[in-house]
């Protein structure tokens, strides 16, 4: 280890959401002078409003800071921010494996929750030092003590002495840095061995490119080298390296093993440096790529239309725009019979979909019509071939099918035992497979449960709290393909089939679906000039029907002279309301309709 | 020889401001009100410049005209006879609420010249007209419309209501025959529109409004029964015994001309609208120069007015005519429009005319927006 490693330590801030990590991060970041308080913004760390808005990290960012500790040595601390959404467990993974300890965060008023313990297993298997922090200590429920033996039962580490806090008030934050120089190791790494770095994160800038954000774990990156990226092969000369601060980059000449910073090399999309990707030199590679690197995929795909038509290019220019910061936004062109042109646009789960359409909606002022999200099924056909199916439109006929199989996912559920009828009985009905339970406590419980994705994206979340008061928390991940009963649901408006409104259900779910899905349509078609049948079909047999009634009464019922203008305006301004309508065939739609068949908890 | 024109006199005062009605009128009027109102309304009849043109009728509406005095009515109708030849057998009416009928005064204004008198009535039910807030019963209805005729009125107007909170089928149907027994000329139903702004409006959630269904249903229930009585079902909500449809009216639906005077009153000459400010007492201060707002209705404008006026009409509208003020067809140009409300049997289109069926006329906002330019 060099004497320049013995005083970096590069780490993480873990917890789940709400108990404080974005808190906890300002008040390091002020302790360590690394900026001008007056300049402060809270929570400067998470730079997207959405985010702050959210009160949750979206990207993963890093900064460097300087910090004198009580033995008198300086140190350089690297704070390694991560996502805090479920959504995002592969880039939090990987910006975990670019440190060698984390702080894992929790509220003293709430204990371990789902979240807390994914990404303290997320920390075990990166080899990461875990330095627990009680927050939230300035509350009146908050309970230390109770906390600390949880965090050793449940998670299984050592949580004697570790620091207690309150992030908000900035109570015993001193305590947090001394145990950061103490108890997280310093990085190791061999300098003159081949380059060896690791990417884990990426932000697009206008003037420089791509800015990769790296942590060298072998040799040294300077300006002008030639690097290779070890999974696409792609070849680049760095045009700069540097350290991140909080506001601004500076270059340095080098950076070495153990160090964290950024490259740029003249790179265009983020989608050409991928996180978890190694970084070596090309005329001196490294043996082998850092382990753990996977292509992240989406989860959930939806297709995203502009409510006017004729917004079809500023959609794909907004879409492209945000796909350069990015890349694990997925977007083709897609043509839908009823909406026109739009985007079959690919997410890693419903949060990260929902981000973008609000960030569609907000900074380019589109509207938009989604539709239903949809996993990605697995079908084996006759002629022996396997297809993946992202749009429900182009799910094969039953009779071509051998074979359908749904992603599934191990689900995990912490909730005060409380609840526990409520949720079970909620996972149940999505068709849940039970594995354990076990109690954390006298009054909390972890549920695990195997359950098809389909069942969890549209609104599992909302239910889950609704059915225990807001407490229950969840963490899943991608378990595997699994064969079911599946069929496709057909929606027609008046005879005619409205592609947009397909989805695949499990036969079972079918028909009580169906007939809620007619009910919802109902209440979003206004009455025409003529009576519209709503048909839910399976192939060609009709399993759900609902009426519009034809409309009775639009008329202007009385005009005389002195009010001609005033009914002309308002004949103009109903006709500016019907704007908005979607004409399906001859029937007018509002945009709401399309997420009709989203909303299905029957407690809602 | 060109047509005859129309005049409007606007009288905005009400005994009582019914929670419904979004016109321009003020209830609790005075008399030195009035007089002073009329004052002003006789500057402007003697000051503003409309073309003197022979009229054919002339009406008075409200507000409630008929709390004016006959002195009054003597003096305005004397105004514009001297401003503008009213024809021998021009159509006179004057708008009267119930309460404010009065024997002496009906015959005097019969002999002023008025020849036709418009009552709201609104409903033969007391419970109804309670929920209306109006200040007349069904007693005091038909009182007055035996006094009307007794004043020497024959062709005598009834306004009806349909759509009023907690009105049923039978009870509009004895609203009806009610109504048919005193034989008028002319009735006109109206259903209740709940307008922004008003107190029915704010309240409309538990007033017991029977709702689109019920209200297209007395709707047709208006329309069949008056039909059988002898009466033509000549526009949206007006019905009338042939050859006593409301003339005046009918001008506004034909694009006719038209002056007009006092508050919040419109005129149109030569594709020109010009409407008097609502505000009372800038009307009293310079009622000649009164115009809050003037419109030029030229083009596709003129045209899409036309066609929206003329459509509420049963007779619809006129090929020849429209191709005569606006140098192309009506069916031709409007074909792919017209289309589907032919196909749905809402619109019947002849050589000739083109006009909404029965079923069409309440329907025909659809239609008319889609003819919006």
């Amino acid at each position: 280890m060099t004497e320049k490693q013995k005083h970096i330590r590069n780490f993480s801030i873990i917890a789940h959401i709400d108990h404080g990590k974005s808190t906890l991060a300002d008040r390091i970041l002020e302790k360590t002078r690394a900026y001008d308080l007056h300049e402060m913004e809270d929570q400067i760390l998470d730079n997207m409003d959405l985010e702050r808005e959210r009160g949750i990290t979206i990207k993963a960012r890093a900064v460097r800071l300087g910090y004198r500790a009580s033995d008198g040595e300086d140190y350089e601390f690297n704070l390694i921010d991560t996502p805090g959404h479920v959504d995002f467990g592969y880039e939090v993974s990987r910006s975990l494996s670019a440190c060698e300890g984390a702080l894992l965060v929790v509220d003293a008023t709430q204990g371990v929750e789902a979240q807390t313990l994914a990404n303290a297993y997320l920390a075990v298997d990166n080899s990461l030092e875990i330095l627990p922090v009680i927050n939230k200590i300035d509350l009146p429920s908050a309970d230390v003590e109770r906390t600390r033996a949880e965090i050793e039962d449940v998670i299984g580490i050592d949580a004697e002495g570790c620091p207690a806090v309150s992030a908000k008030m900035g109570l015993n934050i001193d305590d947090v840095l001394e145990k950061i120089v103490t108890s997280i190791p310093a990085p190791s790494g061999d300098e003159n061995a081949p380059l060896k770095a690791l990417i884990f994160d990426s932000r697009y800038d206008s003037y420089l490119g791509v800015v990769v954000y790296i942590r060298v774990m072998d040799g040294v990156v300077r300006a002008g080298d030639v690097i290779r990226l070890m999974s696409t092969g792609a070849i680049y000369q760095v045009t700069e390296v540097g350290t991140l601060g909080v506001t601004e980059m500076t270059a340095t000449d080098a950076l070495s093993a153990g160090e964290v910073g950024y490259l740029t090399a003249s790179i265009k999309s983020v989608g050409d440096t991928r996180v978890g990707d190694t970084v070596t030199h090309a005329d001196r590679p490294c043996a082998e790529a850092l382990p753990g690197f996977r292509r992240v995929q989406p989860m959930v795909y939806a297709g995203i239309y502009p409510e006017d038509g004729a917004r079809y290019g500023d959609l794909r220019d907004a879409l492209e725009k945000l796909r350069l910061n990015d890349a694990a936004l997925h977007f083709e062109p897609e043509t839908s019979i009823a909406l026109g042109f739009g985007f079959r646009c690919g997410f890693l789960g419903l949060l990260h979909m929902e981000i973008i359409e609000e960030r569609l909606e907000r900074e380019f002022n589109l509207d938009l019509i989604t539709t239903a999200p949809s996993v990605i099924y697995r079908v084996t056909l006759r002629d022996g071939s396997t297809r993946f199916i992202d749009n429900p439109s182009n799910y094969p006929s039953p009779d071509e099918i051998v074979e359908a199989a749904e992603p599934v996912v191990r689900a995990s559920i912490i909730t005060p035992s409380d609840y526990i009828g409520g949720l079970m009985d909620l996972c149940q009905d999505r068709r849940g497979e039970f594995i354990d339970m076990k109690y954390l406590d006298q009054t909390r419980v972890e549920l695990h449960y195997i359950l098809p994705l389909n069942e969890i994206i549209y609104d599992f979340f909302d239910a889950l709290k609704s059915r225990s008061k807001g407490y229950a928390s969840l963490d899943y991940e991608f378990l595997e393909y699994r064969p079911g009963k599946l069929v496709k649901l057909d929606f027609l408006l008046n005879g005619d089939q409205v592609d947009a409104l397909s989805f695949i259900v499990h036969e079972e779910k079918a028909y009580p679906r169906a007939r809620k899905i007619a009910e919802r349509l109902k209440e979003n078609i206004p009455r025409q000039l003529f009576e519209i049948p709503i048909q839910a079909a399976i192939g060609s047999k009709i399993i759900a029907r609902e009426t519009v009634k034809a409309m009775r009464k639009d008329v202007l019922a009385k005009c005389y002279g002195g009010d001609i203008t005033r009914k002309k305006k308002l004949l103009e301004k109903q006709k500016e309301g019907k704007k908005k309508m979607r004409r399906l065939g001859s029937v007018e739609v509002t945009p709401e309709a399309f997420m009709a068949v989203l909303k299905l908890d029957d407690d809602a | 020889m060109r047509k005859g024109i129309g005049v409007y006199l606007h009288v905005p005062f009400c005994l009582s401001k019914c929670p419904y009605c979004d016109f321009c009128s003020f209830p609790g009027s005075r008399e030195e009100d009035r007089e002073r109102y009329v004052g002003a309304v006789l500057r402007e009849i003697a000051e503003r410049e409309f073309p003197r043109r022979s009229v054919t009728s002339v009406f008075f509406g409200g507000g409630t005209p008929s709390l004016l005095s006959t002195a009054q009515f003597d003096a305005l109708l004397s105004a514009l006879s001297s401003r503008f030849s009213i024809e021998r057998d021009a159509e006179i009416t004057f708008e009267m609420n119930p309460a404010t009928a009065d024997r002496d005064k009906l015959r005097a204004l019969r002999s002023l010249g008025f020849n036709r008198v418009s009552i709201g009535c609104q409903s033969t039910s007391d419970a109804e007209l309670a929920a209306l807030g109006r200040a007349h019963t069904a007693e005091g209805f038909f009182d007055a419309y035996r006094d009307a005729v007794a004043a020497g009125f024959s062709n005598l107007n009834v306004d009806l209501m349909y759509g009023i909170p907690r009105q049923t089928a039978n009870s509009f149907a004895k609203t009806l025959s009610d109504v048919l027994s005193l034989g008028p000329t002319h009735i006109s139903a109206y259903g209740l529109i709940v307008e922004e702004g008003t107190p029915f409006f704010t309240r409309r959630d538990t007033l017991g409004l029977p709702g689109e269904d019920a209200e297209a249903d007395l709707y047709a229930l208006a329309s069949e029964t008056l039909r059988n009585a002898g009466y033509r079902h000549y526009e949206i909500s007006n019905y009338a015994r042939p050859g006593y449809e409301c003339r005046h009216n009918l001008l506004y639906w034909r694009q006719g001309e038209y002056a007009a005077y006092g508050l919040s009153a419109s005129s149109h000459f030569a594709g020109v609208r010009e409407t008097n400010t609502r505000d009372l007492s800038a009307y009293l201060a310079a009622p000649a120069a009164a115009v809050s707002e003037r419109t030029v209705i030229n083009g596709a404008d003129a045209e899409y007015e036309y066609i929206m006026l003329a459509l509420r009409l049963s007779e619809g509208i006129d090929e020849a005519d429209f191709r005569r003020r606006f140098g192309h067809p009506f069916r031709e140009t409007y074909a792919d429009k017209l289309a589907p409300y032919i196909a749905r049997g809402l619109l019947a289109a002849g050589d000739d005319r083109t006009a909404l069926t029965d079923g069409g006329l309440y329907l025909s906002s659809a239609l008319l927006r889609d003819l919006l330019p």
